[in-house]
């Protein structure tokens, strides 16, 4: 079993099982712009931080462009440098001196100065920024393969952990300028950078790993204020020991129907049409939550924080002074002004800055409709993965056409979602017949027949129906479901 | 003995997998041994007419293989290119240089001028038979 | 963040030419180096490249060494050789490189001409 060195890029060691290959090159590629510098800048400060001196060799940037980058991107790289932990060499010269080729030449300068440095600095790692820039201009084939070869050699014999920052002419076309990365290098990573109208949409795929598992297919990742993050679907840090414990809903009746309760570091979907009274259960749910004492966040994607507090206010909730007394944060916002990247960003330092034990998401479908299927789908992923670290207990609301609750949801929400209730209604003479059901609830029993909501004084309602109170609603909603279609 | 036969050890995969195709291109055939202990098996039942011995290897170092391989009168006359690096230090090298090989090459290692001595000596080999 | 364009190989323009000719030193000499790596295949024909070249021009106005970057890494360093075989005019100003084994003969014809250096005979 091979020996691993981690990154200290959050996410990227879970998805390497350990992370990097000690001894060993590592292929790092995407196009310009894909984060690639960042990764091994990054990379190489944690490595400088933990003792494992590293180089980190610009091709075409000065040594002092390359500690100013760190430095914005708060890696301080200039007190590494300054400490001796990380050492910086340029190893071209500035593009503005005149250079002439007169026939055929190879990479054994740069291995002889590579050799040297290693020497006297006594690295262990290094970082090659970029291994396309030293290509350029490109040699014949043949001869770039070689050339390729000749510095991976040099960096495997000196027993460096090396990575190799390298340009991808595409995302997923043949990976990289060079080809040659199969049998030379050990790891290869992917990095890309998908623009979705006007959103950023990055992630990072690990391509290839020899003789180490790793997650496959491509995770969203972000750049944030500490550099870059990745999510993967299980997080390092999720607590491992599934709490069976359970807290009440706050909505009288449901507890009943989920059989005492939702459960702890759960994510729970509660789907259903526009007024059929997610709102209205993301706000009670939250209200007792806080009631209990637990720090709560709620956002809303849907309506403005005037109004939203109004609606509560109808019903009496009393979210205002939740509010004043500080452990219930209600955050309106409004996915169209923002890219998906900013939101779990934001969505990500939010959370960590004020540590809630309960997050209500209102509604997931503004996001969905914000912005593409895949991109939806990889926010949610990213979601799913900041609530499950921190064992956090979620409701995620869904708005779904009327009638259509029941429906299959994609798999991936299925996936994430540990419990469903579904909310409809169908219209009767008098009133509005409210009703919820349970369509799943991972790790417990749990009613399986509708129950009717009431929407009243104190917040909701939930009872069991009568067997003809129930057979009356059977029998209006197959008359509106037909007057449907 | 195989005349066209070259035993190429080094633990390194991508480097056997280089050297290899550029001996076989070369017309060569290429037997390969991942580190000391393969490569003094594989010395003494296949007999090659040549070996490539990188000095780096997990188990037995390079230069105590190729001392093995000259003291063993079975495999004694194989002519044994010992593939050193450039940064050792000088005691280390003049131990490299003792332990009896026939050709010392220092990495960087290129392709064209390690053909040129295998080439080199095989010819000797031969004359001498 | 960094941007990445590529390196285009070019021969000094007309300009380059006439400045570098009027800052001729008072000794006229060219001074050059040539870097090589032993355990390179292009050390042997660029160094016997390099010299057939320089046979055909005025030695006295060449300055000529070759520096194995084996032996003199620190010196590799302070001119920022990558490439080898690899030829560094350090005097007269501008500095110019030349890459390769020098097969193409041009680019040092071209250089040498430029500074001034005549020919033999």
């Amino acid at each position: 079993m091979m020996t691993k060195v981690k990154t200290g890029v959050p996410g990227f060691d879970t998805l390497t099982f350990g992370g990097l290959p000690v001894g060993r090159s590592t292929l790092v590629a995407g196009r310009s712009g894909t984060g690639k510098t960042i990764f091994g800048l990054q990379t190489a400060a944690h490595f400088a931080r933990h003792g494992l001196k590293t180089i980190i060799v610009g091709i075409e940037e000065t040594a002092e462009d390359l500690l100013a980058t760190g430095d914005a991107l708060g890696f301080n790289l200039s007190g590494l440098f300054a400490d001796g932990r990380v050492h910086v060499a340029e190893m071209m010269r500035p593009l503005e001196e005149p250079t002439v080729v007169s026939g055929d030449y190879d990479l054994f300068g740069l291995v002889h100065r590579i050799e040297h440095l290693v020497q006297k600095t006594g690295a262990r790692a290094i970082v090659l920024d970029s291994a396309t820039a030293l290509f350029s201009p490109r040699p014949p084939q043949g001869l770039l393969r070689n050339h390729f070869f000749q510095l991976v050699h040099c960096f495997r014999r000196l027993g460096l952990t090396a990575i190799i920052l390298a340009e991808a002419p595409s995302d997923y076309a043949q990976l990289t300028t060079l080809g040659v990365e199969d049998y030379v290098c050990d790891m290869v990573v992917v990095m890309r950078l998908a623009m979705d109208g006007e959103r950023r949409r990055r992630s990072i795929e690990i391509n290839k790993y020899r003789r180490s598992p790793h997650y496959k297919g491509e995770f969203p990742c972000t750049i944030t204020t500490k550099g870059l993050a990745i999510f993967p679907l299980d997080a390092p840090d999720r607590p491992d020991s599934e709490q069976i414990e359970r807290y009440s809903s706050g909505v009288t009746g449901l507890d009943e129907m989920t059989h005492g309760g939702f459960l702890r570091n759960s994510i729970m979907l509660v789907r259903g049409p526009t007024g059929s009274g997610k709102t209205m259960l993301a706000g009670v749910f939250a209200r007792a939550g806080a009631m209990r004492g637990e720090r709560v966040v709620y956002y809303g994607f849907e309506e403005p924080r005037p109004t939203l507090i109004r609606n509560f206010d109808e019903v009496r909730l009393g979210i205002g002074e939740l509010v004043r007394a500080g452990n219930f944060k209600l955050i309106c916002r409004y996915p169209e002004a923002t890219s998906l990247e900013d939101l779990l960003v934001d969505l990500r330092l939010g959370l960590e800055e004020f540590q809630p034990s309960l997050v209500v998401m209102d509604s997931i479908s503004s996001i969905e409709h914000a912005s593409s299927e895949k991109g939806f789908r990889q926010f949610m992923i990213g979601v799913a993965s900041i609530l499950r670290g921190h064992g956090r207990s979620a409701l995620l609301t869904q708005t779904v056409l009327a009638g259509a609750s029941a429906d299959h949801t994609a798999p991936y929400l299925s996936t994430i979602a540990d419990a469903i209730l579904t909310l409809d209604y169908t219209p009767s003479a008098y009133d509005m017949n409210r009703t919820m059901r349970v369509i799943k609830m991972r790790g417990s029993a749990h009613a399986t027949h509708p129950y009717r909501l009431q929407i009243g004084a104190g917040g909701l309602h939930i009872e069991r129906w009568s067997a003809a109170a129930h057979q009356a609603s059977a029998e209006a909603e197959e008359r509106w479901t037909g007057a449907r279609s | 003995m195989d005349r066209r036969q070259i035993l190429v050890v080094d633990d390194y995969a991508g480097a056997r997998y280089l050297r290899s195709r550029i001996l076989m291109d070369a017309g060569y055939e290429v037997v390969e041994a991942e580190n000391g202990e393969d490569a003094l098996r594989l010395a003494a039942t296949v007999l090659p007419s040549l070996i490539l011995l990188d000095v780096n290897l997990p188990d037995i170092s390079g230069t105590e293989v190729c001392a093995r391989l000259k003291r063993d009168p079975l495999t004694a006359g194989i002519p044994v290119i010992q593939i050193t690096g450039a940064w050792l230090s000088e005691e280390a090298r003049r131990r490299g240089m003792a332990s009896g090989a026939n050709a010392y090459l220092t990495e960087p290692v290129d392709d064209v001028m390690l053909l040129k001595e295998v080439v080199n000596l095989l010819e000797v080999a031969a004359e001498e038979k | 963040m960094c941007g990445y364009t590529a390196r285009m190989a070019r021969l000094p323009g007309p300009r380059e030419r006439a400045s570098s000719g009027t800052r001729r030193s008072a000794s006229n000499s060219v001074d050059l180096v040539l870097y090589v790596s032993t355990s390179s295949r292009y050390a042997q024909s660029a160094q016997r490249n390099c010299r057939t070249l320089l046979d055909r021009f005025d030695r006295r106005q060449v300055k000529f060494e070759v520096c194995d970057i084996g032996e003199h890494p620190e010196r590799a360093e302070e001119d920022s050789v990558c490439y080898t075989p690899m030829l560094v005019k350090r005097h007269p100003l501008p500095r110019t490189y030349v890459v390769g084994d020098l097969s193409n003969a041009e680019p040092l014809v071209d250089l040498l001409k430029s500074c001034g250096v005549t020919l033999r005979r």
